[in-house]
């Protein structure tokens, strides 16, 4: 897949393959399990407090996060790396994350 | 010799001996076949802006914008502290070559199997 090609894409962002499988239309139409809207909060804090919002979630449900701080695009992909978490969906700010089996 | 190797600088203006020998070091990594990074953090981060680092020359070393630049032209990653970098208001459309703005977890991850780390 050439991401390069993907118009709704604001930046690469080096995350799984399929996080850029879908336009923003069809992630509009995903009705995530939870949502947060994390603003500005980014680094150890974010990974720190996503952490707890995702640990009481069940298996394979998704958790929608908005997330402005300019490190993320780096840091959510290698988070999701390091601990099995998966990204389905990357266009900063926008982000959708299945939580992984225990 | 394969292997990574990462340079932790904390230092800019206020320290240019320390920054100046980071990035030697980190080019002494980075000709030595290392996949290589400088973790900018604190007041390190304002060596990310293009035209900081220009008139930083310690004595008996390169100038300090020629180690950046050399390093980045080797192949060399710089990763920035996001929040270090938000809370000076510097500007992340200005960056250096080879800078890019990560939170924690990135270098978490550059570390966690089992770089060695030397810290400015």
């Amino acid at each position: 897949m050439d991401h390069n090609t993907d118009k709704t894409r604001s930046q690469p962002i080096d995350a799984d393959d399929d996080a850029f499988s879908r336009s923003l239309g069809e992630i509009e139409s995903v009705s995530p399990d939870h949502e947060w809207d994390a603003g500005d909060m980014g680094c150890g804090e974010l990974v720190f407090h996503l952490s707890i919002r995702l640990k009481p979630m069940h298996p394979g449900q998704l958790l929608k996060l908005t997330a402005r701080d300019l490190g993320v695009p780096q840091d959510l992909p290698a988070w999701c790396r390091l601990t099995g978490h998966h990204l389905t969906y990357a266009n900063h700010p926008i982000y959708l994350l299945r939580r992984r089996e225990d | 010799m394969a292997g990574k190797f990462c340079v932790s600088l904390t230092s800019a203006k206020d320290n240019t001996d320390k920054a100046t020998v980071a990035f030697v070091v980190a080019n002494a990594a980075v000709a030595s076949d290392k996949e290589t990074m400088v973790f900018l953090s604190t007041e390190g981060v304002r060596l990310s802006e293009k035209g900081y680092a220009d008139d930083i020359y310690e004595e008996g070393f390169s100038p300090l914008r020629e180690l950046i630049e050399n390093f980045a032209k080797a192949g060399g990653q710089i990763y920035v502290c996001s929040p270090c970098f938000r809370r000076r208001k510097l500007d992340e459309n200005n960056l250096v070559p080879g800078a890019v703005i990560v939170g924690g977890a990135k270098l978490v991850e550059f570390l966690s199997d089992g770089s060695p780390s030397v810290s400015y």
